[in-house]
């Protein structure tokens, strides 16, 4: 019996037709950018890298005209090398492209259809073309890739959420809109600040700077972000230790109203000189800040009927009966939003 | 003491394979099934149904174990006679070989989804059954020394995993919903047939050096392999968020991808994970064609090489991972398949009972 | 056959069956009762004794024995003497180093303790090398060996059991053990084993380890050979049995599993933190030996997307240029460095470490700068290699080199499944093996037979004090091998 096993294992070896593409063989996908193109088409640009041997390589952009969102290295070339997905790192959308909803559709979707990419691929759109994004963080050479944006400037991200491939499937199964963090790039800078707003995988508009601090806020997303307020014609920055909303949902005069109360825990970066009547000014001005940046971003949100806030999923789970009562079409762009901030200075 | 007795297995032994065996398998093919009845409360199904099993067994092997004698086969055959054991032992491995094929095309599939996408569903499934006949050929002995160490690697790998994770865990997608808690009990009936591996159970049990503890060993397996399942699923089902985790074919698994290891070289954990996964396959796998083979054995005695059982037990494996179409066809095989559990507990008890019954007369 | 009672007929006899053996002696000579006839090898005989006690005693000094009885009683002043009735006994002692003395009516004969065999001394241990702890090692001489244990077990508990062993060599074998301590049946077993070789010749402990060994067609030793008189001492208060072989300066231990070929005699020498600490280093090492060259061609070949991004693009730009698959690379690096390996062992003391300099800068640099390999290969060879060393047994190590290559096989075809396969596969192996009854895995597979007490000194060594039993080899009822102290007053 051993010897069929092992006689078996030798024929399996050399008729397995296995074998894999060496790793010189490849060029490292970073950076995909995806625009609208004429017909039914996307261009799609490739930021890639190559290994050129005694420890250098270089990055290059190649676009290409696609039928699909979702490409896989099977459509793409370079040369001898195979465009290799497994260390995409970021998905850059052109606004373009967001006018149609089978983008952002293939985007999601392509977590299970490739296995080589990774979930924690992060998402970003662009007002301008993703092509020109792509080419910039490739042609700059020096290591400003968008993967080392969000590793090298944790503490600049005040305005800006990291949004995973992960986090977006999530997010698309349960809400009728999610917000893209929006980059911009040229070849000295990456900046990724403000969001798109896209409802049912589609354009709807835009938070600035502003609106999407407030937005980070009522997703609880807010701690280890800096919020500067500026009292005497001092800059005071502080640091967020804890954001925790609590949302109650109820029925007001036939209105679905929610209130949002948003409990944020903050401590002064610099040292001053506080007696108590100061210190209850200035948890009040943050509170005041942080609740019209809330607001603002509630009501760009809701104008555009996309419920990013995950408000409706919410309601379905607490409470089904009154969920039913409302049509889901327009359950967030009607509801009655009270946002209510409480600040305690550490 | 000289333990050198091949074809007897410690307590421990016994332990370790329920929940290499077990863990791995149920951490890919239950948890789908539960989170579909019973949504976010999937982990409080499975944990009423891995309890329900758990007990069942423990008060049904301990009701039994004075029946116990050598091995299930000789035991059925001193009782119930030749005649009526070659029928029990036709279902029996029946069950045995179905339970091995399809979850050996489940592990194939996955190998080839999460590992190693150039490997072809075949070729992996048919490089598992040469291990396991190897394995098989060993004698189960060796089985329960390789689950010993397998276990504990991969409870300390899973360990460390759910240490890691939970902090991060959003357990506000766990709150049960109205609708949801209707289906907790449904979730628990799937869940606790997928835990009802009384096939295994039942022939492994007799094999023990010390029948009298099998029950706890059996309790203590199930309890383990339920509580990581359920909080594995737990946490799943918080990293995916529901909907999404009802479409993931393997969730437990996938779910280490999102994993922070602290200093982690490895930039996708679950691929890690599945290394284990691939371990408790090859263990499954390899009870099935032993305990298959002992069972064909005993079925042609007049038949005295060992090696045409073992042979055939392996291609009839093999051969049922050709049944299901897709990983939906796989899953749905292994779901009907566990639906049958339940009877199995009947059958599986006949042979000890009547040898009780035998020895008091 | 029996010996005549004609002093002629013995005489003609044994010289036509040592004819052609130039370096047998025979000499003729008169007690001053009754002619003699005496007979040795001339070089493994201690020719002082032969003289002293034998000749002078008997031709010089001695006075009138009639009979090799009365010679052996009153004539020889050596101790060890013993009277034979068959050609083949004298045969055996004289080639052995003895001396045969024949008497005219007599039809038996006295064989006198007369061996000198030329030996190189006590020598240091060259293979298992400790920092603390002592040097000695054991040498071809049997004899010697089994005085060096005796030396550290002074209990009359002591059995030597003496056999021969080889149809011509007729080695002689030593079975150490502690009779109250051991298992009987594993002493007979051993007995009954070693009685039942029929081969030739036993050349060294190697060949009857061979002969012992259940399963010799794996690459593993079941076996564990010393050249240390600690450790087998050890290993007897164990309740283990020591096979001692003539000729040989390496002595068997059995049973042994996989745990004991990781300890080192200074495991228990010095202080138990580190030591521990060492231990679990030589088991990471050993797993990194084996695992890491097929571990990488699994990664880089098939999983790039596994390792950080910033390590796969530097493996890839060092592979650039280089014109051989990562497998070819990966085995003229590992074939490199077994051959550099052999050489430096056969090769001369002093020229042998820059030999392995200039090897290593050889193959390491100049091959990466000529762009036959990576360097990353090199690295992964090299620190393989390394890694292999850590491990105390050199035995052992033979077989992580074989297993090595077997896993990077399954890796080069089918990737990271192929390599977990592999593992497992290897697992499967020495799950399987065993020792004398006593499985190879334990105490990770069946130590809840003892209890786990046997953890104790596995991956991590308690300190002494904790280390009250035995491990599994002892008997039941000499489990016991510390026993609580009363403290007196003071520290």
């Amino acid at each position: 019996m051993r010897k069929i096993i092992a006689l078996v294992f030798v024929f399996a070896f050399v008729l397995s037709g296995c074998g894999g593409n060496e790793i010189e063989g490849r060029n490292f996908v970073s950076v995909m950018g995806i625009d609208d193109a004429e017909g039914e088409n996307y261009n799609v640009t490739l930021g890639f890298i190559t290994p050129d041997g005694e420890d250098m390589y270089t990055a290059q952009a190649k676009s290409i005209e696609t039928p699909t969102a979702a490409v896989t290295d099977k459509l793409i070339s370079s040369g001898k090398r195979q465009m290799y997905f497994g260390h995409l790192k970021a998905i850059v959308v052109g606004k373009d492209a967001l006018y149609r909803p089978e983008p952002l559709n293939e985007i999601l979707s392509m977590s299970s259809s490739d296995s080589d990419i990774s979930m924690d691929t992060i998402i970003l759109a662009s007002e301008r073309k993703a092509s020109d994004i792509v080419s910039s963080v490739s042609g700059s050479g020096d290591g400003l890739y968008v993967w080392d944006f969000y590793k090298n400037n944790k503490n600049r991200l005040y305005s800006s959420q990291k949004l995973t491939l992960a986090e977006a499937v999530k997010q698309n199964d349960t809400q009728n809109g999610i917000v893209i963090p929006m980059i911009d790039a040229d070849d000295e800078n990456i900046d990724i600040q403000g969001g798109i707003i896209c409802t049912g995988g589609l354009y709807s508009g835009k938070l600035d700077t502003g609106e999407m601090q407030g937005f980070i806020y009522l997703c609880e997303d807010g701690k280890g972000k800096t919020e500067v307020i500026s009292v005497n014609s001092k800059n005071i920055p502080f640091e967020i230790k804890r954001n925790v909303n609590e949302i109650k949902f109820f029925e007001n005069g036939g209105k679905l109203s929610a209130d949002i109360d948003i409990s944020v825990k903050a401590h002064s970066l610099n040292e001053y000189d506080f007696d108590i009547d100061s210190e209850n000014d200035i948890a009040g001005l943050l509170e005041g800040q942080i609740e019209r940046k809330a607001e603002s971003a509630a009501d760009k949100l809701q104008s555009f009927n996309c419920d990013a806030l995950g408000l409706g999923y919410s309601l379905m789970r607490e409470d089904s009966g009154l969920y039913d009562k409302y049509s889901q079409a327009d359950m967030f762009k009607n509801m009655d939003l009270n946002i209510n901030v409480s600040v305690f200075l550490e | 003491m000289n333990f050198s007795c091949n074809d007897r297995i410690s307590n421990n032994q016994l332990r370790a394979i329920l929940v290499a065996g077990l863990l791995g398998n149920l951490a890919v093919s239950a948890p789908l099934g539960v989170i579909e009845k019973s949504g976010s409360a999937a982990y409080i199904s499975i944990a009423i149904g891995g309890l329900a099993a758990a007990v069942l067994f423990y008060i049904l092997i301990k009701l039994t174990s004075a029946g116990f004698v050598k091995s299930y086969e000789d035991m059925s055959t001193e009782s119930l006679g030749r005649g009526i054991s070659f029928v029990l032992f036709a279902v029996v491995l029946i069950h045995i070989v179905l339970y091995g094929g399809f979850q050996l095309s489940i592990s194939a599939r996955m190998v080839q989804e999460t590992m190693e996408k150039g490997v072809g569903k075949n070729f992996a499934s048919l490089i598992i059954v040469l291990v396991s006949a190897y394995m098989a050929q060993r004698g189960s002995e060796c089985i329960g020394r390789i689950a010993e160490i397998a276990a504990v690697l991969m409870l300390i790998f899973i360990a460390f995993i759910f240490i890691v994770s939970a902090p991060s865990m959003d357990l506000t997608v766990l709150r049960t919903t109205p609708a949801e808690s209707r289906g907790i009990l449904k979730g628990a009936f799937d869940a606790f047939c997928s835990m009802s591996a009384a096939g295994f159970v039942f022939m492994l049990s007799p094999k023990t050096n010390n029948t009298k503890k099998s029950a706890m060993s059996v309790f203590s397996a199930i309890i383990i392999v339920t509580a990581v399942l359920s909080f594995g699923t737990a946490l799943s089902v918080s990293c995916f968020g529901l909907k999404e985790a009802e479409r993931k074919l393997w969730p437990v698994i996938q779910m280490m991808n999102y994993t922070e290891f602290p200093g982690s070289l490895v930039e996708r954990q679950e691929v890690l994970m599945s290394g284990f996964y691939v371990f408790s396959s090859f263990i499954l796998t390899g009870i099935s064609v032993y305990l298959s083979s002992s069972l064909l054995g005993h079925m042609f005695k007049s038949v005295k090489k060992k090696w045409p059982f073992l042979l055939a037990s392996c291609l009839a494996v093999y051969a049922l991972q050709y049944c299901g179409k897709d990983a939906y066809g796989d899953f749905n095989l292994i779901y009907w398949l566990y639906r049958f559990n339940p009877v199995m507990y009947i059958i599986m008890i006949i042979s000890p009972v009547a040898a009780i019954v035998r020895r008091k007369k | 056959m029996e010996l005549f009672k004609e002093l002629n007929k013995n005489k003609e006899y044994i010289k036509n069956t040592f004819f052609g053996s130039d370096d047998v002696v025979f000499k003729e000579f008169d007690n001053k009762a009754v002619k003699c006839f005496m007979v040795y090898t001339d070089n493994i005989v201690d020719g002082a004794t032969i003289e002293s006690a034998v000749l002078t005693n008997m031709m010089v000094l001695g006075g009138s024995q009639p009979d090799t009885e009365g010679i052996e009683r009153h004539l020889i002043s050596v101790g060890e003497t013993q009277l034979v009735e068959s050609f083949e006994e004298i045969f055996d002692a004289v080639l052995l180093g003895d001396t045969a003395v024949l008497a005219e009516g007599d039809n038996r004969a006295v064989i006198i303790s007369t061996k000198g065999w030329p030996s190189r001394g006590i020598p240091e241990a060259s293979t298992e090398v400790v920092v603390q702890g002592p040097k000695d090692a054991f040498t071809e001489q049997g004899s010697i060996n089994t005085v060096l244990i005796r030396r550290r077990i002074r209990d009359t508990a002591l059995k030597v059991k003496r056999l021969k062993c080889g149809r011509r060599s007729k080695t002689d074998i030593a079975v150490m053990y502690l009779k109250d301590v051991a298992k009987k049946e594993l002493v007979d077993n051993i007995l009954n084993q070693i009685e039942s070789i029929n081969v030739d010749c036993i050349l060294d402990s190697g060949y009857l380890e061979q002969f012992l060994e259940k399963r010799y067609s794996s690459p593993f030793p079941q076996l564990q050979l010393t050249e240390r008189p600690d450790k087998a001492a050890s290993a007897i208060y164990e309740g283990r049995v020591v096979v001692v072989v003539d000729n040989s300066p390496f002595v068997i231990i059995l049973p042994s599993t996989l745990n004991i070929f990781f300890q080192s005699s200074e495991d228990y020498y010095e202080r138990w933190e580190i030591m521990s600490f060492m231990r679990i280093l030589r088991f990471f090492a050993a797993a990194l030996s084996v695992a890491l060259p097929g571990l990488y061609i699994a990664l880089t070949v098939y999983r790039p997307d596994l390792i950080p991004t910033a390590l796969a693009l530097k493996i890839s730009s060092g592979r650039a240029y280089v014109p051989f698959p990562t497998i070819a690379e990966v085995l003229i690096m590992e074939t490199a460095f077994e051959l550099l390996r052999e050489a430096g062992v056969r090769l001369p003391s002093p020229v042998s470490s820059a030999f392995g300099i200039v090897g290593g800068i050889v193959i390491g640099s100049a091959a990466v700068e000529a762009g036959i390999v990576g360097p990353v290969v090199v690295i992964i060879a090299a620190l393989s290699g390394i890694c292999s060393f850590a491990v105390p047994n050199p035995e052992f190590v033979s077989a992580l080199r074989l297993v090595k290559y077997f896993i990077i096989f399954f890796s080069a075809f089918l990737g990271l499944f192929g390599f977990y396969t592999s593992v497992f596969l290897v697992l499967v192996h020495l799950a399987s093996l065993e020792s004398y009854g006593v499985p190879y895995l334990y105490p990770f597979c069946g130590g809840s037979v003892d209890g786990y007490t046997d953890f104790k000194d596995s991956i991590i060594r308690v300190p002494l004090r904790l280390m009250k039993k035995r491990p599994i080899f002892a008997r039941k009822g000499q489990k016991i091998r510390m026993a609580d102290k009363k403290r007196g007053g003071g520290s």
